[in-house]
């Protein structure tokens, strides 16, 4: 679809909102801010989740098949149905096996299983804090999605042409309803009073491009809520990552993209845009 | 960030018919020579330099002694006007080959090494009066942490700017590995010096695994650097 224009991505928009010089390291020096433990707990949460999802209820045929993509894979140990007959998915050649000689892993633990692959077995004091949180967190989000409906699909793929830039998502949930919705999961220590902004923006271009009306689902160690974006925020929102879209498009279309940038200096070197590498960097290109 | 200047590192004193034989050669005393109580002791890879312009063809090297933990290798080379030399290069891990920590061994590679590292100093009239490197490990540890840059002319680049004074020994060795990662001009460069300090970041990351964290993101941010922030005729002038 992109015929060689440029790509982008919600996250990659709030980035350049946000942080602009964190996007003009990512975009033109090819170097992207490792992410922190926090970021690997809300992945871990989801996929725990998801898998939660999945086997409580029987799974579809056409459901199954866009989950097993190369970007998502059906848990081990998920449920399934084929042909009338249920089958528990053992492994990605494995058709089905006997329900009784499996013994089914909760959520929680392909939640913590995710998060030990995602941080690479690495030990530090913020890891194991995070790790702490994946529990309470993880049950939390099963007690919020009770009522939600059937499962539609997750981690699906999104993708539309804005003001000549690819823009490509994964939107997390779809459910049945009704009404039918998108929701995205958000993890967080602290209970916000409304959506934080640029999580209405990922939502909206996902609304935007599927036409479902978006929730979004905050989860913290303590407490559960949902949130409806309502369509006149969905439509601000989207206005403003069109005008993203139309100042990226400007940035790559010129020569020399450190002239840019120099009238982008980063915000806030301290943020979770940066880390360590990213600092040096930001330290060099705009003289800090 | 401003550094106070230290003393170069002391140069060699040579005498003027060896200087002569070293500037023939192309060996800068002062960039790939040090003196290890008044020995002139060459790095190796400047001899592999020597041997590479000379056109030094070696002979398939015979193999005296082949155990696990040592090796006698007989290595012969021929310049280009035919002259030839042989020599013996030994390494016994139970006397003349030391290896610390986790550091593997291999008694074959140093063998080879110091073999022919005699056999070039011999075809250019350096033998008795210049050492390799790879001949003892107290010329290893005599060598010099931080020596002045060799310039692709042949000359010596200022060195870089030394480190406070006042810091502890290890924040003055992060300091000076930091300075070093900064003056690298290419990838292959970072690479020498990440591998020329590997025993002392090894170190630092058992002592201060702070500090190591710190060299390893300006290696990352180094490496940026030199492959994706530098213009292209920036580029052109550091090759």
């Amino acid at each position: 679809m992109d015929d060689g224009k440029p790509r982008s991505s919600p996250s990659d928009i709030n980035t350049f909102l946000a942080e602009p010089a964190a996007w003009f390291l990512k975009r033109f020096a090819d170097y992207r801010t490792e992410s922190g433990a926090a970021a690997h707990r809300g992945s871990a949460v989801e996929f725990g989740l998801t898998y939660h999802l999945l086997h409580s209820s029987p799974v579809n045929q056409k459901t199954l098949a866009g989950l097993e993509s190369e970007e998502y894979t059906v848990p081990i140990g998920a449920v399934y149905e084929k042909d009338g007959e249920r089958y528990v998915k053992t492994d990605k050649e494995d058709q089905g096996v006997d329900l009784k000689v499996m013994e089914r892993a909760t959520g929680y633990d392909y939640a913590m299983t995710r998060f030990r692959q995602l941080t690479g077995g690495e030990i530090s004091d913020e890891i194991e804090a995070e790790a702490q949180n994946i529990r309470p967190m993880y049950q939390q989000a099963v007690d919020a999605f009770r009522d939600t409906g059937t499962l539609l699909t997750t981690q699906t793929r999104v993708e539309s042409e804005i003001e000549g830039i690819v823009v490509r998502g994964y939107l997390d949930f779809t459910f049945s309803g009704p009404p039918a919705a998108l929701v995205d999961l958000k993890t967080t220590k602290r209970m916000p009073s409304q959506p934080r902004t640029e999580h209405i923006r990922q939502v909206s271009f996902y609304s935007h491009v599927t036409g479902l009306p978006a929730k979004l689902c905050y989860v913290t160690p303590k407490k559960w809520q949902w949130f409806d974006v309502e369509p006149i925020e969905q439509q601000r929102a989207f206005r403003h990552i069109r005008a993203a879209c139309r100042a990226m498009r400007r940035i790559l279309s010129e020569r020399d993209w450190r002239e840019s940038a120099q009238l982008y200096p980063p915000r806030d070197p301290g943020s979770f845009y940066y880390d360590d590498v990213s600092r040096l960097l930001v330290e060099q290109v705009w003289e800090l | 960030m401003a550094y106070n200047r230290r003393a170069a590192p002391r140069a060699p004193t040579i005498k003027p018919e060896l200087e002569e034989i070293l500037k023939r050669y192309d060996i800068d005393p002062q960039a790939d020579c040090w003196d290890c109580h008044g020995t002139l002791v060459v790095y190796h890879r400047a001899l592999e330099r020597v041997a590479a312009k000379q056109d030094i063809v070696f002979d398939v090297p015979s193999v005296l002694i082949a155990e696990r933990d040592a090796a006698v290798l007989l290595v012969t080379g021929t310049t280009s006007d035919s002259r030839r030399e042989w020599s013996i290069g030994e390494a016994d891990m139970s006397n003349n080959y030391k290896v610390g920590g986790k550091q593997a061994a291999y008694p074959f590679a140093m063998a080879e090494k110091r073999a022919k590292d005699r056999v070039i100093l011999k075809l250019i009239g350096l033998s008795g009066d210049v050492y390799s490197e790879e001949e003892a490990d107290e010329f290893k540890e005599s060598r010099p942490r931080f020596q002045p840059e060799r310039a692709d002319n042949g000359g010596v680049v200022e060195e870089s700017p030394a480190v406070p004074r006042e810091s502890s020994q290890i924040e003055k060795l992060e300091e000076i590995i930091q300075v070093a990662m900064i003056a690298a001009k290419s990838e292959e460069e970072l690479e020498n010096v990440w591998r020329e300090f590997a025993g002392e970041l090894q170190a630092i990351s058992k002592a201060e695994p702070e500090l190591h964290k710190k060299l390893v993101a300006r290696f990352k941010a180094q490496r940026v650097t030199i492959t994706k922030l530098r213009r292209p005729e920036d580029q052109n002038a550091a090759a």
